[in-house]
């Protein structure tokens, strides 16, 4: 196995911390976001998942976002 | 119809709109768009045949050549994406990438053809379809796929202005196959109409890029920036040329930056920032040594630098890149949850998504970014993305090894194990046979176990430096392996290598190899190919690479001795004048004066061993078909001897005047002939006369000390080029740049000449000297400091300003030779490379002279960085009316001759080295300056030399005009502000200052006059496929040029008998002149002068 190899802390990226909260956005290209929970969420983006742990949200985007391509494509 | 958004649809419109325009280059192959549009499209068609359809992935595992690009438009024309496996990666990871991808198919060479090409449009891909998939580091232990649109491919590289693309424009695709800058260097210039030279092999090769840059006058080149600082320190060279570079993949190092500037001053330097995701650039930023930021986004493109809140940082303040706009990838291919956390939701613009790029940058006030650091633990090893963690996956899957960590020291990989014992190199050869070379660690270090923070992570910092691999015992045998051993040493910062140490465990890398190879060629004249070296990566293997290597590989497949091959411009210039029987002033003469006991067999087998080496003095000219050649003879057929002659002191001079005088029989005889007189028995003098086809003043310095080297019983090694190649590869890049420099410069000079002279003067000169003194020669260099000018620039300008004064007007064309010897290796040779510029000045609105100076700097600086255009291509291009008097544009021609002296050392006898003047003038008027230094190199004096053919200048005008440009000098030196008016004017009336007549108009044909007139027009109008010339009409005005006038010259000798020369024609080019000229004679110059040689810089 590998060591946890993450090096200097990166609790700096609202995106890399394992402790924190974060959703699942989705835009109209059902394009998937992973999104920090406390802060606001941006405009043209819906919440497909509330608030859970990283690993949880990162588990919902594997299961449902099965195409990855942007959907005004896959509609041609 | 194909979507013109799409990359394959703009490549279809380039090739409907210019089918006939090139494509790509790649070794001897050309390539239309007409051409790689059809040959895509067969191919594309059989793609669908075997199941190809839109949204598919096609792997691509092919050398780079044209069938590689071919395949890639194939795949996008049928709707499918490509994925480039580069053949020069293990095939385990290869297959790897391919199966992680899911490819339909992997094309592997051979082009599978159709009859049919698909037609456009078939399979319809859309501009949002993905385009191409491209693996890149991933820190979990697995490489990830950036599935990129042609959108983005498209958007980032049309409508930008970071680099041209257009037709014009050459690109190199140098870079790996793997990385975005492939889609760069090949679809920049693809979809915008320009041309693309795909470099052989996968790695790219310094001296190969330098090879291609000159013989296919690349444009524009992106590098690494580990690859620029190899360019530019070890073949500067390869940037000669170039308009723009862009430096990318890594920090920009000033120092390089400095340094490619100094040299290449017309070359800008665009920095590229952009991580893979958002598509080869985000940002652009023109760069100088002090200031390498990474710039401001591209076009459609947009940069947020926000802090762990998202919020936007204040200038001046770090925070983390996000990358937005057109250019983002789809995603990571297959990793859905991957990419969420990396493509995320843009705050400032709605259902956006932005890229985190992990790049700490800060913004400047002026609103330029500048690169700070990364926020993780990616690193870049020679310009590849290497996340540490994915090697360390690898290294732990050795059953061996229990924990793994990778770690950068420098621009090394150095990874730490703990487990059992495993010898380093399992280790290495276990990455190796999963990985590419850049992620192969160059050091291992076994632990107890792996250090850790508090917190349990891996503490970095902790980590111990790799021992210093000891070099082994193995010490060099022979020369070569002692001069390798210097080389590595000096490479690798060590004391000492052993002979079987492979570089790589020494901490070298691609880079080091890179350097090495630029250096061999220099120290031993020959080129080891990167490959050949990369499979013997030892000083031991190397050696044996250099003993095997053919010499003179710098340029390809040179041609064989015994070949008849072209001549060069300013060969053929030569060769028409020499047949124009103008010989004399075009023979080099050097005397050597001995004193001591000679050995004369000794001297006479040095003068074969220096003809032995340097082909253009076993070079015979003859015409074949029409068309002048060049053969060079095997050194035993030249039979150049040196003739011996007895007599008494006093006989000397007159001997060495007549035997400086005799003519070349080019045809026949090698162009070199050489006299020993003796006049006592311990006093020789030796006279070697060269015919300047052969050499030219900076030869003379080589061509001494290779004499003095075999006397003195050393080798010559072989030449690393042959002079043949570089007359068949002359470069003619900046032919465009003339062309405009010299549109409407009339081709001849008003000078004050006699009136009543000879329509063609003859070649007897006359001259002035006067000497600058120390005081003035100081002051001046010291004005032209200020004003950042050169002394050559002062010297010009006065010389302007003078001829201004004497009635040549306010548009003043003066020449000047420069050296032409553009690559390193040609330096050691002897032949005919000086090429002479034409600079133009403009000495309108009565300048102050240190304005007339700046304005010299200005367009000079311009002028002498723009040296790629042979003379003759250049009259040839803009076709100004020939005249009898000479060349155009060279009436006056100004020269500073450099002190460095060819010098002869004989063991044991006293060597002195003249120039004998052979007393025949080369142009109608020439301005020698030469420069002395004192011992401690301050200014000494300027001898001024002006030499002018007599016919055409009288002494008093001669020497006015030498009085008045010591004046010039001295106003420019002392009193700057006075204005170019205030200098005396000529004060002469009884002299001719129109410009003397060229050529009659051709437009009123009036038919010849005699039988001899008639010939000469119909072979003129044969020639020139023209119905008719009349006997006014002139050649070259017709459309004329060199050739066509050789193959004149050769119809009218074979056919009708008349002993013409195509030299005649350029001095006559009317029928009625050439007929007229064909029972004239020349006058013959006067007896020599003697004076010390100079080599002209």
């Amino acid at each position: 196995m590998t060591a946890t190899d993450h090096g200097p802390d990166r609790t700096t990226n609202p995106f890399e911390d394992d402790e924190a909260a974060y959703l699942v956005l989705v835009n109209d290209e059902n394009q998937h976001s992973l999104w920090p929970a406390d802060l606001e969420v941006p405009a043209g983006w819906r919440v497909a998942l509330e608030r859970g742990s990283r690993a949880d949200c990162l588990a919902y985007v594997e299961a449902n976002w099965t195409d990855m391509r942007p959907s005004s494509i896959a509609r041609d | 119809m194909t979507d013109p958004g799409t990359v394959h649809g703009l490549v279809e419109l380039q090739a409907a709109r210019h089918p006939g325009r090139l494509a790509l280059v790649a070794g001897d192959e050309r390539v239309t768009y007409a051409e790689l549009d059809a040959r895509a499209g067969r191919l594309a068609r059989t793609l669908v045949e075997r199941g190809v359809r839109r949204g598919d992935i096609v792997g691509i595992r092919m050398e780079r050549g044209t069938g590689l690009v071919a395949a890639a438009l194939a795949t996008l024309k049928a709707g499918a994406a490509y994925l480039m496996l580069d053949p020069g990666h293990p095939r385990e990871r290869t297959d790897a990438l391919a199966a992680d991808a899911g490819v339909r198919l992997v094309l592997s060479g051979g082009e599978p053809g159709a009859a049919r090409p698909l037609p456009h449009g078939a399979a319809a891909a859309r501009p949002g379809d993905l385009a191409c998939v491209m693996y890149t580091s991933g820190s979990t232990g697995v490489p990830k796929g950036v599935a990129a649109s042609h959108h983005a491919i498209a958007g980032t590289l049309t409508g930008q202005d970071y680099a041209p693309f257009g037709p014009g424009t050459v690109w190199l695709q140098c870079s790996p196959v793997s990385w975005d800058a492939f889609a760069l260097e090949l679809w920049g210039p693809l979809l915008s109409g320009g041309t693309c030279v795909l470099h052989p092999g996968q790695r790219p090769d310094p001296l190969v890029i330098e090879r291609l840059a000159a013989e296919h006058g690349v444009t524009t080149m992106y590098l690494s920036s580990s690859l620029f600082n190899v360019l530019v320190d070890e073949c500067p060279q390869a940037l000669r040329g170039l308009t723009r570079v862009l430096v990318g993949g890594e920090a920009l190092s000033p120092v390089h930056v400095g340094r490619a500037l100094a040299r290449h001053p017309g070359l800008r330097i665009v920095n590229g920032y952009g991580p893979v995701e958002s598509m080869i650039f985000v940002t652009t930023h023109p760069v100088t040594a002090g200031d390498v930021a990474i710039g401001r986004p591209l076009r459609g493109k947009r940069v947020h630098v926000l802090d762990e809140r998202l919020r936007p940082v204040g200038d001046g303040e770090v925070g983390e890149l996000y990358a937005g706009g057109v250019g983002l990838a789809h995603g990571y291919l297959g990793r859905p949850g991957l990419t969420a956390e990396r493509f995320v939701a843009d705050p400032f613009v709605p259902g956006e998504r932005m890229y985190r790029t992990g790049d700490l940058v800060r913004r400047r006030a002026d609103g330029a970014l500048e690169f700070v650091g990364r926020a993780d633990d990616q690193v870049k090893i020679r310009g590849f993305r290497v996340e540490p963690g994915e090697v360390a996956a690898v290294l732990s899957r050795h059953p061996a090894v229990e924990r793994a960590a990778v770690a950068v020291r420098g621009d090394r990989l150095v990874a730490y194990v703990v487990g059992g014992e495993v010898p380093p190199e399992e280790l290495r050869a276990h990455v190796a046979a999963v990985l590419p070379d850049f992620m192969v660690p160059s050091a291992v270090v076994a632990l107890e176990a792996l250090p850790l923070t508090a917190t349990g992570k891996l503490d970095r910092a902790a980590l111990p430096a790799p021992e210093e691999v000891r070099p082994s015992a193995a010490r060099p045998r022979t020369e070569r392996e002692r001069r390798l051993c210097a080389i590595v040493c000096d490479l690798l910062g060590r004391d000492e290598v052993g002979v079987d140490d492979e570089l790589f465990a020494l901490g070298g890398n691609s880079l080091t190899v890179m350097r090495l190879l630029s250096r061999i060629r220099s120290a031993f004249g020959v080129e080891v190919s990167l490959r050949e070296a990369f499979a013997a990566p030892t000083v031991a293997g190397l050696a044996r690479l250099v003993d095997r290597a053919p010499r003179g590989r710098t340029l390809p497949a040179p041609a064989a001795e015994g070949d008849t091959l072209p001549l060069s411009s300013a060969q053929l210039r030569l060769w028409l004048m020499d047949q124009a029987d103008a010989g004399v002033a075009y023979s080099i003469p050097l005397l050597v004066r001995l004193r001591g006991p000679l050995d004369v067999p000794a001297l006479g087998a040095a003068l074969r061993a220096l003809v032995a080496r340097h082909e253009p003095l076993r070079t015979l000219f003859a015409v074949r078909d029409g068309e002048p050649v060049q053969r060079v003879l095997p050194p035993e057929q030249a039979k150049v001897e040196l003739a011996e002659v007895r007599l008494a002191p006093h006989e000397l001079e007159d001997a060495v005047a007549r035997a400086a005088r005799r003519r070349f029989d080019l045809a026949a005889e090698p162009p070199i002939h050489a006299t020993l007189f003796t006049t006592g028995p311990r006093e020789h003098a030796l006279l070697l006369a060269v015919h300047h086809i052969a050499a030219d003043g900076w030869s003379l310095r080589p061509l001494m000390r290779d004499l003095s080297h075999a006397y003195a019983g050393l080798d010559l090694p072989p030449l690393p080029m042959r002079y043949a190649d570089h007359a068949r590869h002359e470069d003619a890049a900046d032919l465009p740049y003339w062309r405009d420099r010299l549109a409407g410069l009339p081709a001849r000079t008003r000078l004050p000449r006699r009136p009543g002279r000879p329509a063609v003067p003859g070649q007897q000169a006359r001259e002035a000297v006067r000497r600058v003194d120390a005081g003035l020669h100081r002051r001046l260099l010291e004005r032209a400091t200020r004003q950042g000018a050169t002394l050559f620039m002062a010297l010009h300008a006065a010389l302007a300003a003078v001829l201004a004064r004497a009635g040549a007007g306010e548009d003043v064309a003066v020449g000047t030779p420069v050296a032409g010897r553009s690559q390193e290796a040609a330096e050691d040779l002897v032949g005919f490379f000086v090429n002479m510029l034409v600079l133009r000045t403009d000495v309108s609105g009565d300048p102050r002279l240190g304005e007339l100076l700046a304005r010299v700097r200005e367009s000079t600086l311009e002028d002498l960085s723009r040296q790629r255009a042979p003379f003759d291509r250049v009259v040839g291009e803009l076709n100004p009316p020939r005249s009898p008097g000479g060349p155009p544009w060279l009436d006056v021609v100004l020269v500073l001759q450099n002190n460095l002296r060819a010098q002869v050392r004989l063991p044991g006898v006293a060597a002195s080295v003249e120039v004998p003047r052979t007393g025949a003038a080369r142009f109608e008027l020439l301005v020698e300056a030469t420069d002395d230094h004192a011992g401690d190199g301050s200014p000494a004096g300027i001898d001024l030399v002006l030499e002018c053919r007599a016919d055409s200048l009288d002494q008093r005008v001669l020497d006015w005009l030498a009085d008045a440009l010591v004046e010039a000098l001295r106003t420019l030196a002392d009193a700057p502000d006075i204005r170019a008016g205030a200098l005396a004017r000529l004060p002469y009336a009884d002299v001719d200052t129109s410009r003397p007549d060229t050529a009659p108009d051709a437009g009123n044909y009036e038919p010849p006059a005699s039988d001899l007139e008639r010939r000469v027009a119909e072979v003129f109008a044969e020639v020139l496929e023209t119905e008719r010339v009349g006997r006014h009409d002139d050649f070259f005005a017709l459309g004329g040029n060199s050739l066509r006038a050789v193959r004149a010259a050769a119809r009218l000798a074979a056919r009708d008998g008349l002993p013409a020369t195509a030299a005649q024609l350029f001095a006559a080019p009317t029928p009625a002149e050439l007929a007229e000229a064909l029972s004239r004679t020349r006058a013959r110059p006067a007896g020599p002068i003697s004076r010390l040689p100079r080599v002209p810089r």
